[in-house]
């Protein structure tokens, strides 16, 4: 009798342990998705500047030669804070087909950038030991990704417009 | 005993370490020791070999003893934390393409491992450029200056593009007078005007980054290049300088008669005015002669006898005038025959005189062909003071006109400036030139011109 009672009471804890752990990360994704950081307050000619010189050299590379117009890229931020926004988000949230994006140089860059000249600017912490070993079976860049990193040339490209 | 000795032992001890830090010399002198200076400066090249980086950091004092002393940078680097230098002499260096050219970095000096000073730099505002290369100067003869080309290696790489040169150059004899230009393209132009003439020159050129995002330090000077200033073997052809002086010289000449004689010669040519008849006719028959009077004012013939002619009256008196004259002509000829005198001189041509001339263009009339009609004019209004002598010995003029002996049977037509006729001057027999009337004539007065024939 005991040790049935045990083994029932046994699933049952990890389940409840499970559940609150699941809904507490539900949870904080939540929260993650609804407090975005309002780039209103950064300093967007340095940002700009640090765009021009370095990571556009670094979205080239990735391109490696194919033209980002290729790329049906039908994306528009309407000010400097929304495209900072879009910005972020598609270079350092992963879409399917494309998880790799952060780890890549112009992020690097953009995630410096971002540090430096918008107070309150936590970043994203990337995990550069992962990155290493992964680099070791590094998927191939996809067509996918190719295209995110268009959407992220026409977005920077409009921002240095209007900033 | 024992706390005694201890204590003693502790005091000799702490004395020892206090005269151990604060320097204590053998020759028994309190010396503060200075602390090793650990000071160093670094510059970083971007791209030098390919897309690695060179970052290179010295110390400041040349005689610090960097025996195991390591140089190691962090932070703004890719997928990395830590960095270290490598060694050579006594230089630090590191070539890399994990430089994330964002944020700043920090610089460690380590000694066995422990932290002996730091310093935070930023890679980007510590660049220094590669030095210029191939610098040449071609002389241009027909723009008279000099252009100098130079050649950098940023202008082939993706970061510091943009740099701002600085070109010296000097005469070769002056040392430390170096002439700076400076300059963001490769391409300066140096006017000959500008240098010494046959001289030797030398030029370099340095850079800089331009201070927009990359910042930092002066390159290395580029190799010398040596030119030297043609010779000025004559300004200027000598031929074409003759040409060109004597050009303008004759220009000015002409524009200074041009001026001078505007009014009196060249505006009446180009613009002639209209001739006032009676001020034109008084120049035209203007001769220096004395006793010569020339007027056309009443008051000069105020001694003259005129008589206003009536148109019947006239014709009656031509007649009786005529019969008079050719009887005075006789006696004055045989006078003049005998006196051996002279008379005015009449031309032994013949004169033709049209009435439109005579009406228009008189002057002119008078200067192409008929100065023999105006010295008879002349003579005429010379004879103007003698009009009173005229009038009682002479002949009467007959509106100023001498007739022959030709015409005295015929009827005498009166010459005016409207006939429709011509008035010839032609010489008689006697070598008096007569006035013959070839048109149809007109009775109309003409008081205004005096004898011009006076019996002598």
């Amino acid at each position: 009798m005991y040790s049935m009672h045990e083994h029932r009471t046994l699933p049952d804890a990890l389940l409840f342990v499970l559940s609150v752990f699941f809904r507490k990360i539900f949870i904080l994704q939540l929260v993650g998705l609804v407090l975005t950081y309002n780039f209103t307050d950064c300093d967007f000619e340095k940002i700009r500047k640090k765009y021009q010189e370095v990571i556009y050299q670094a979205l080239e590379k990735y391109m490696n030669g194919i033209k980002s117009t290729e790329f049906n890229n039908p994306i528009y931020c309407e000010d400097p804070p929304d495209c900072l926004t879009k910005i972020e988000r598609i270079t350092f949230y992963p879409t399917h087909g494309c998880t790799s994006l952060a780890k890549e140089i112009f992020a690097i860059g953009t995630n410096a950038a971002l540090t430096l000249q918008c107070p309150g600017y936590s970043g994203m912490q990337i995990n550069n030991t992962q990155a290493k070993k992964k680099r070791k079976k590094r998927e191939v860049t996809t067509n996918k990704c190719r295209k995110q990193v268009a959407y992220l040339i026409e977005l920077w490209r409009r921002f240095s417009r209007i900033s | 005993m024992t706390i005694l000795g201890t204590a003693f032992g502790m005091v000799f001890y702490l004395l020892q370490a206090v005269s151990g830090e604060s320097g204590y010399a053998q020759n028994g002198e309190f010396e503060d020791a200075e602390l090793d200076d650990y000071s160093f400066s670094c510059y970083s090249q971007l791209e030098v070999d390919g897309t690695q980086h060179l970052l290179t950091c010295a110390f400041d004092d040349p005689d610090v003893n960097s025996t195991n002393l390591e140089f190691e940078i962090c932070g703004a680097l890719l997928n990395v934390k830590c960095l270290t230098f490598d060694k050579l002499q006594e230089m630090y260096f590191i070539k890399t393409k994990k430089f994330l050219l964002i944020g700043d970095s920090e610089i460690h000096v380590k000694l066995g491992g422990k932290n002996i000073t730091s310093k935070k730099l930023n890679i980007v505002e510590i660049v220094k450029p590669e030095a210029p290369f191939d610098i040449r100067v071609i002389y241009r003869k027909g723009a008279n200056d000099f252009l100098v080309t130079f050649n950098t290696s940023h202008s082939q790489k993706k970061y510091v593009k943009e740099l701002m040169h600085e070109v010296a150059y000097r005469q070769e004899k002056n040392e430390n007078d170096w002439m700076h230009v400076n300059l963001s393209s490769t391409k300066l132009t140096l006017l000959q005007r500008k240098l010494q003439p046959d001289a030797m020159y030398e030029i370099k050129v340095r850079s800089i980054p331009n201070a927009n995002y990359f910042q930092g330090f002066w390159s290395e000077w580029s190799p010398t290049f040596h030119f030297r200033t043609p010779e000025i073997t004559g300004r200027m052809d000598p031929v074409l300088l003759t040409i060109s002086i004597l050009s303008f010289f004759s220009v000015a000449l002409m524009v200074i008669l041009a001026c001078a004689l505007w009014k009196k010669r060249i505006k009446p040519i180009v613009w002639p005015s209209l001739p006032d008849h009676k001020k034109t006719l008084e120049q035209l028959c203007k001769k220096p002669k004395k006793n010569l009077n020339v007027s056309f004012n009443p008051e000069s013939f105020l001694d003259c006898q005129i008589h206003k002619v009536d148109g019947i009256q006239a014709r009656d008196e031509a007649e009786s005038f005529l019969q008079d004259t050719s009887s005075q002509l006789d006696e004055s000829e045989k006078r003049r025959l005998g006196g051996g005198m002279q008379g005015p001189t009449w031309p032994s041509e013949h004169a033709a005189i049209t009435p439109k001339a005579f009406r228009e263009d008189l002057p002119f009339g008078c200067l192409a062909g008929s100065i023999s009609m105006c010295e008879a004019l002349v003579q005429s209004s010379s004879r103007s003071p003698d009009c009173r002598e005229g009038g009682k010995n002479g002949p009467h003029v007959y509106q100023g006109l001498l007739l022959g002996p030709g015409t005295t049977n015929s009827t005498v037509p009166t010459p005016s400036p409207f006939q429709s006729g011509i008035l010839t001057l032609s010489p008689t027999a006697q070598g008096q030139p007569v006035l013959t009337s070839l048109g149809s004539s007109q009775e109309e007065a003409y008081v205004t011109m005096s004898s011009f024939y006076q019996n002598q």
